[in-house]
């Protein structure tokens, strides 16, 4: 978690000493808009830069709350993982209400800006909490819960056949293996997925939007070794009955 | 006539006696001793009979518990997988 906090601390300085040297200041793209549809820029007037903060920030709250929610309902995501995601969007629902407030207070446009910018830089709550903390949850089923029942299951199919060779088709043989090759692929690509997914930071993120791609892929490949996995376990069982 | 019967009951008194006496009736006896313990072998071989179906559909059920419990983790896990791309998605941050 700290590597988290740290991670915005030291973002946020930079942000701040990039927008103070005004280097990069118009160069970055808007990144809302107003309600009348106008984009968000370092030359928009303070109004509307708080306009479009007052929305950035409420958009997130709510997420936020809705994924607090959800992580405190779910029964896949570990105990270790689940308090470091609570932790996280604990501290970025903290961190919308307080620029929420500050943006509102705000006088000047630049400091708005500021501010506003450090909404997506400082929290990334889309693109990286929320992100990761979904990555981590279904990891985390599949390694700790849809993976050992799989094995489990694949156990008991192996002893069943050893003891029923009459029963044991080339067929069902061959399922069995998928089940046990689709099982292991699982294996493979949810170990770590979950650590992997939630130490990514949003400066990561600010340096490589793609950061959290591969952890999707492997989190959806796994997903779907699962899912096969389990529609073998199904056809075997039924040819037994 | 007395003495035709005397000739017919010693002839079959003798012949209890010589199978009470010699043994003979422990052969005749083995099966019903083997009946006695028999319990344990009958009804192993009863057992054979039926237990197995009965292994065999334990056997299928906690199979299929097993991929129940896989089912539902599979599925939430997609759910899971599902929220996080739609918050990837949200789009508005550059």
């Amino acid at each position: 978690m700290s590597r988290f906090l740290t991670s915005r601390v030291l973002t946020g300085v930079a942000t701040v000493g990039v927008l103070t040297l005004g280097s990069l200041a118009c160069a970055l793209p808007a990144t809302a808009a107003t309600s009348d549809g106008t984009p968000v820029t370092a030359h928009s007037s303070l109004s509307a830069i708080q306009q479009a903060g007052a929305a950035a920030t409420a958009k997130r709250i709510t997420s936020l709350n809705t994924g607090i929610g959800k992580v405190n309902a779910t029964k896949t995501l570990n105990a270790a993982d689940k308090s470091t995601v609570l932790a996280t969007l604990n501290a970025d629902l903290s961190g919308m209400k307080t620029l929420q407030s500050k943006i509102a207070a705000d006088t000047t446009a630049a400091t708005a800006w500021t501010d506003y910018r450090s909404i997506f830089t400082d929290y990334r709550v889309y693109a990286v909490a929320l992100r990761q903390s979904y990555i981590a949850a279904a990891a985390d089923g599949l390694t700790d819960t849809a993976i050992p029942k799989l094995q489990a299951a694949a156990t008991k199919i192996s002893t069943y056949f050893a003891a029923h060779p009459d029963k044991v088709t080339p067929d069902l043989q061959a399922k069995l293996a998928d089940m046990q090759a689709k099982t292991a692929d699982a294996v493979t690509k949810t170990t770590g997925l979950a650590a992997a997914a939630l130490a990514v930071t949003p400066a990561a993120y600010n340096a490589n939007h793609a950061i959290l791609t591969d952890d999707r892929a492997a989190a959806r490949d796994a997903l779907a070794d699962s899912k096969a996995a389990a529609q073998d376990g199904r056809a075997i069982a039924a040819a037994l009955k | 006539m007395i003495g035709r019967t005397s000739r017919v009951v010693v002839p079959v008194v003798t012949l209890a006696l010589l199978v009470a006496l010699t043994g003979c009736g422990k052969l005749g006896a083995q099966p019903g001793t083997g009946s006695v313990g028999a319990p344990g072998v009958g009804g192993t071989t009863g057992t054979s009979s039926s237990a197995p179906a009965a292994d065999d559909s334990g056997a299928i059920t906690g199979i299929t518990q097993d991929l129940d419990s896989a089912d539902a983790a599979n599925t939430e896990a997609g759910s899971n997988a599902d929220a996080g791309d739609q918050a990837g998605a949200t789009g508005d941050e550059p």
